[in-house]
């Protein structure tokens, strides 16, 4: 047990700089959506209606929509190489030599990924709140990162769905394709899907949080909890069937 | 058999590819045994159900006295893998590397067990770099001292000294018979058979699954024929000409009948019956020559190498190019 805690240390210290890339990447694209924001009044004909208000909650409601986008993407980005990527490098073999589990070498490797995803997406959050705020005038910090931590949860999806897709695979490509077309299938599939899925779709929930409501965030947040329980009782089921394959070795 | 490996009838599939079919073997401790044979022979398949890493189809291993396939907790303690690829995470260091797997076989003085592996393996001096930093054959050391840091009884080392400087192979061979001293039991597989010859006392030769042959080192060797004499004159040197009525008188003298050929303007004297032996023959041939004042550039007799009866257990056409890349 101390050799997997090990492990999760290794993984985490090796994390930081997925964490420095998502955080760059989103804040990035964040500052950018308050930009635009910014710059909307100059590009509509004068005396145009604005569509959106002015203000920072406004700007900040645009980067959650963002993190839906661009955050479900890097989450699957970060969840490719969990298995296909070690056995790419020849690094799976010699763990697997090891008195560990390859389900305990996958779940440590896949929280050290969640990890770096959340603390990107904490640090875009704030960034991007500073800059809203710098720019458009006060809104509420708590509120803004509450909104963004509803929203990791569906976006985590991607990273999970690609985690399982790296299990079947044995290449980093594959993986990516493979995750990448799961959860977009999945947010598809939550305009119809039963109750559990609805909250992959329901990013105006987050915008709820920020404007002060949150109406069925309990619900919610269990559905989408409960969502992410079974995808990673799918992924632990693919990761043993692909063991039992054998579809790591040549 | 508690310590030691055992493998009787293993065999794996993979899919409709049959890589071991019935290979049966045993390493005994203290011992450095040499899994050889061309590629695709099945060595790297074995050596991965060995060290539990796959399952095997039929048959049974046995390391350390544990079952590969229903106690793979105990073989993996047991076991000391370096797998073909080296297979090190370039951003760690060296120092954290093996502190890790020393930590997970769950030793009570990691950091301690890490620096004294590193020692031993030459890369003390090396424990902060990081590891995509080092050459080839450092992180081949890396990985040997990742093999070697939990002290385990056995060891399975696929390629080894794959790309080592001519030194450093050295080392480890030196290393590696070192181990099989301090009553490891070693199984090495590598296509470099005159490495194999230095440091092995008995070996096991596959090929597409099978075994060909096994056994202690000369009895191997001896597959691939009788020792040989070979004698080579300096080009015009007084008494060339007379060199072989010479030596048919010679092995007449010492009852012994032989083919003679020429190879690389040596004169070649290969047994083929008689009562006499080649070593007797060539106490003969070597006073006869020096009673008519010839002096060979070359005297020696040659007995077969274990590259012989490996391509001729296996097959000239089919090694041809392994051993060629192998040199």
């Amino acid at each position: 047990m101390r050799g997997i805690w090990a492990l999760l240390g290794e993984e985490l210290r090796l994390s930081a700089q997925r964490a420095a890339w998502t955080a760059a990447a989103l804040s990035f694209f964040g500052m950018a959506g308050v930009a635009a924001l910014k710059m909307l009044p100059d590009l509509l004909p004068e005396g145009a209606v604005l569509p959106v208000e002015m203000t920072a909650t406004e700007a900040v409601r645009g980067y959650v929509r963002t993190l839906y986008q661009i955050g479900s993407l890097v989450s699957v980005m970060l969840g490719m190489d969990v298995v296909s990527g070690e056995v790419e490098r020849g690094t799976l073999e010699p763990l697997l030599s090891a008195p560990v589990s390859v389900g305990s070498v996958f779940l440590v490797k896949l929280a050290a990924r969640l990890a770096a995803l959340s603390a990107g997406v904490a640090v875009s959050a704030a960034v991007t709140w500073c800059y809203a705020v710098s720019v458009f005038g006060p809104t509420d910090l708590a509120r803004a990162l509450l909104a963004s931590a509803y929203a990791l949860l569906p976006i985590s999806s991607g990273a999970l769905c690609a985690a399982g897709a790296s299990a079947l695979c044995r290449s980093q490509s594959s993986s990516a394709l493979l995750g990448a077309a799961a959860t977009l299938g999945l947010f598809a599939a939550s305009r119809v899907a039963p109750w559990w899925l609805t909250p992959f779709g329901r990013a105006e929930l987050a915008y709820e949080i920020l404007s002060g409501g949150a109406a069925g965030l309990a619900e919610a947040l269990g559905g989408t909890s409960l969502a992410l329980l079974i995808l990673l009782a799918a992924d632990l089921a693919a990761l043993l069937a692909a063991e039992r394959m054998e579809r790591w070795w040549g | 058999m508690s310590g030691g490996v055992l493998v009787e009838d293993l065999v794996k599939v993979y899919g409709e590819t049959e890589a071991v079919r019935g290979v049966s073997f045993d390493v005994r401790p203290g011992e450095v045994m040499g899994l050889l044979g061309p590629n695709g022979a099945g060595k790297t398949t074995t050596m991965r159900i060995l060290a539990s890493v796959i399952r095997p189809t039929a048959g049974r291993a046995l390391v350390n006295g544990a079952d590969v396939v229903r106690e793979r907790d105990r073989v993996r303690r047991s076991v000391g893998y370096l797998p073909e690829r080296s297979g090190l995470p370039p951003g760690m260091t060296v120092e954290r590397y093996l502190t890790l797997f020393a930590r997970l076989h769950g030793l009570a003085d990691p950091e301690g067990r890490a620096r004294e592996a590193a020692r031993e393996l030459g890369v003390a001096d090396r424990l902060g770099s990081r590891l995509g930093s080092l050459s080839k054959g450092l992180k081949r050391r890396v990985a040997l001292a990742r093999a070697l840091v939990h002290d385990p009884p056995v060891l399975l080392l696929d390629e080894p000294t794959s790309g080592l400087d001519p030194l450093s192979r050295v080392q480890v061979l030196d290393l590696i018979a070192r181990q099989a001293a301090e009553g490891k039991a070693v199984l090495v597989s590598s296509h470099v058979l005159p490495e194999m010859e230095r440091v092995c006392t008995r070996v096991c030769l596959i090929s597409r699954g099978r075994v060909l042959a096994r056994g202690p080192l000369d009895e191997v060797r001896s597959s691939a024929g009788r020792p040989v004499l070979r004698i080579r004159l300096r080009p015009r040197s007084p008494g060339a000409g007379d060199l072989v009525p010479l030596l048919e008188g010679a092995l007449r003298e010492a009852g012994l009948a032989a083919r003679l050929r020429t190879l690389r303007g040596a004169v070649e004297v290969d047994p083929i019956g008689g009562d006499g032996d080649v070593r007797s023959a060539a106490a003969v041939v070597l006073r006869r020559l020096l009673e008519a004042g010839i002096v060979p550039d070359l005297f020696e007799i040659h007995k077969p190498t274990l590259e012989e009866a490996f391509v001729g257990l296996v097959g000239g056409g089919e090694l041809a190019g392994d051993l060629g890349a192998a040199r």
